[in-house]
């Protein structure tokens, strides 16, 4: 492994938060409430942790294999021909997330700032910025998660703006929607958290102790959970229920009410912070898809040549849909679909034949057990 | 390396040509601002919008004259009726800046969400203005225009900004309102402005009180403004000042000595919410005023007696008007305090048993109004 792939702990910390905030934070709460009502915020807490749950999967499988990244770790355990295949299914949704995240991004910007912009030109800005990012190795992607994550904090604080119209009343009677509607706000809840599926690639480049690992992974995963539930209870508060039903993007909506004194639009100015975060998940997806097609064709050193064919593929899927609302939104339903199986659904069915089997790597063992 | 800085130099001007959006330019010499609009109805049952459109008169030198135009054109829906006033005025309308936003009286006698839906549908349009009811006709009080604000737009925000100053009307914008709409706990209420006189060359724009909404409807009710203040309060909503004058007795001579102004430094209002097992519903509602005299022409306030003779008269007077406001609440079935809400939040089941809109004028609302003198200026 060249030196320029290998990131610090503090990096992957980084990335996990950039990759987890994306495009779902702006209709989290109204998808929540759709099932849970006002307990929507529980959905969230238990998403997290559920999310938890698959991290500690993730982890110990990319611990029994220190070095290798799943592509590697898959054709180990399944053999050549069923690896090559289930390496071409990761690849697939690889690159079909990062589309839905293009499309589901110009749907939003369309509707909210830029009406009369082809939807084509703001996806091609975002695949433009993402390939050039990507072409570079492991290292320029964490630092540059690194420096735009202080942006996270301005998101904060806009939205804590909101709690000055709170009413909390609108949160009561807790548990009222009862466990089977809150587990599947909870569904719904995961579907914004996602990204943490990059540990199964980047784990081999982390430096240090594979505790560390877990430990950043996770305190990035809290810290993510809670910050979303953060805004799904203001959200929550600042609505009145009935009302929420109608907005699909509720945290902007709260936001465009708003005046200070200096400017109005306070909802461009989170979107346009948004918008990198939305960028930060798209760039590691087709990062981790040029990875992968490096891999298949046994150049894994040189990921990069394969970025801006990727870029373009990518650009193009994400035009399939078109400007019909409809059908964006079942994109990024198949996207989500496609992301239980292959973030929790694979991970855990590998975690199991490794130990069925005892497989794992020869070589040295993994340097804290 | 002349010719590599030439070459990153061109790379850059070229991306500004992305960097710039040309598709959605909005200029601002190409725009119409709207800064006020109303609403009415036709007795067809057409929608008939009427705008502000603010613009300066070009004068040979020196500033020029500033003046605005009023426009109305009729249409089947709200949008309609602005894309009819978009074609006699030159420019594209442009209604992102809107300040007030008011509804005639016919229109609010219906539902009102149908013609505020292109508020809330459109990216664009200001959720901040602010939202009033006409006595008469929107058209009214928006072509009346007063000599020294020659823009109704500025003239009719200011008037209402400062009645939320003096805790008349609550501080409320069009997705508040929007959010109580939609509330089956809680009703809104919205500022009356009314030409006032008959007469109309000396009416003037002014703030009737506060229009009582059941659902989305006006009732026809309405608060004084001084009925205004004291619900309010009732509600923890005061305002940065809240001003009251109050007769305190019958018999002295001149009438001036019998009134007492005060000025509430604190409120402390709280909903006491009692439900029987059969479902029967009673709120006791006190509020705690400290107040501080600002005018009493009678003075003498020298002694503990004194203060608390007046703090008792006053409370019970103001407790007679809070009953007042309750009953005329009541009446309308506006559940301007939100008790529904608090009935969802704490005792759901109750709420599920209810038909809240049948049950409401019936619950048993007590109220009490403590006031305690705390200041007296500076002279006794």
């Amino acid at each position: 492994m060249s030196s320029g792939n290998n990131i610090t702990q503090q990096q992957l910390f980084f990335l996990v938060i950039q990759a987890q905030i994306g495009v779902g934070i702006l209709s989290l709460a109204f998808n929540v409430f759709d099932t849970a009502r006002q307990d929507g915020w529980i959905s969230m807490l238990v998403a997290g942790l559920a999310i938890q749950v698959a991290i500690v999967v993730i982890w110990m499988l990319c611990r029994r294999f220190p070095s290798s990244m799943l592509f590697d770790i898959l054709s180990r355990l399944l053999g050549k021909w069923i690896g090559n295949i289930v390496n071409s299914g990761y690849l697939i949704y690889f690159t079909f997330t990062a589309a839905a995240v293009l499309a589901v991004n110009a749907q939003v910007i369309k509707n909210w700032i830029l009406p009369a912009t082809p939807s084509w030109v703001i996806s091609f800005l975002m695949t433009f910025t993402g390939i050039y990012v990507c072409t570079g190795n492991l290292r320029v992607l964490a630092r540059f998660f690194t420096v735009v994550s202080v942006l996270l904090v301005v998101l904060f604080l806009v939205t804590t703006y909101g709690l000055r119209e709170a009413n909390f009343i609108h949160l009561f009677p807790i548990g009222e929607a009862g466990g089977m509607k809150i587990l599947s706000g909870a569904k719904e809840a995961i579907l914004a958290i996602l990204g943490f599926d990059l540990l199964l690639v980047i784990y081999p480049f982390v430096q240090g102790k594979s505790s560390g690992i877990l430990k950043k992974v996770s305190l990035a995963n809290l810290l993510v959970t809670l910050f979303y539930t953060y805004t799904i209870v203001i959200t929550l508060a600042y609505f009145s229920p009935n009302e929420l039903k109608l907005v699909p993007e509720p945290i902007i909506y709260m936001l465009k009410t708003f005046e200070f004194p200096v400017f109005a639009r306070v909802d461009l100015v989170f979107l346009s912070i948004w918008l990198v975060s939305v960028a930060t998940s798209f760039m590691i997806y087709l990062f981790m898809a040029s990875k992968g097609i490096a891999y298949m064709f046994h150049r894994s050193e040189k990921h990069y040549k394969f970025v801006p064919w990727l870029g373009g593929m990518v650009f193009i899927v994400s035009l399939i849909p078109g400007n019909d609302e409809l059908k964006v939104s079942a994109m990024s339903t198949y996207a989500s679909n496609l992301s239980f199986i292959f973030t929790m659904g694979i991970p855990a069915f590998l975690l199991i034949i490794s130990y069925l089997f005892r497989k794992k790597e020869n070589e040295v063992k993994a340097d804290d057990n | 390396m002349i010719t590599k800085r030439l070459g990153q130099l061109i790379l850059l001007l070229g991306c500004l040509i992305f960097t710039a959006g040309c598709w959605d330019q909005r200029l601002f010499k190409e725009a119409q601002l709207v800064l006020s609009g109303g609403t009415d109805l036709t007795d067809s049952g057409k929608i008939s919008m009427t705008v502000s459109l603010p613009y300066v008169r070009k004068s040979e030198q020196g500033m020029g004259e500033e003046s605005v135009q009023i426009i109305s054109a009729h249409g089947n829906t709200p949008r309609e009726a602005r894309m009819n006033i978009d074609k006699k005025i030159p420019g594209n309308l442009d209604a992102s800046k809107m300040k007030v936003v008011v509804l005639g009286k016919k229109v609010t006698e219906q539902k009102i969400y149908p013609v505020l839906d292109v508020f809330y549908r459109n990216p664009k349009s200001n959720l901040s203005a602010l939202l009033a009811v006409a006595e008469g006709p929107a058209k009214a009080i928006l072509s009346k225009d007063s000599a020294d604000t020659p823009k109704v737009s500025d003239y009719l925000r200011n008037l209402l900004k400062s009645a939320e100053t003096s805790s008349i009307i609550p501080t409320q914008n069009i997705q508040d309102v929007f959010s109580v709409m939609f509330d089956p706990g809680k009703d809104f209420m919205l500022p009356l402005l009314s030409l006032g006189n008959v007469d109309i060359e000396n009416s003037i724009n002014n703030i009737k009180g506060l229009a009582i909404f059941s659902g989305e409807q006006y009732t026809g009710e309405y608060l004084t403004p001084e009925q205004g203040v004291l619900f309010q309060l009732m509600d923890n909503n005061k305002g940065r000042r809240a001003r009251l004058t109050k007769k305190i007795s019958e018999n002295r001579d001149p009438e001036i000595l019998n009134y007492i102004t005060i000025d509430v430094n604190t409120v402390n209002s709280r909903m006491d919410l009692k439900v029987s097992d059969n479902n029967e519903i009673t709120v006791d509602l006190t509020t705690d005023l400290t107040v501080k005299a600002i005018e009493y022409p009678k003075d003498q306030l020298t002694n503990r007696k004194e203060f608390n003779k007046l703090n008792e008269s006053l409370s019970k007077s103001f407790t007679q008007e809070a009953d007042k406001i309750i009953q005329k609440l009541q009446e309308a079935n506006s559940d301007a305090l939100g008790i529904g809400r608090k009935i969802i939040a704490f005792h759901h089941d109750t709420w599920e048993a209810l038909e809240w809109e049948e049950t409401y004028p019936e619950i048993t609302i007590n109220t009490k109004v403590n006031v305690e003198l705390v200041q007296r200026g500076i002279i006794h």
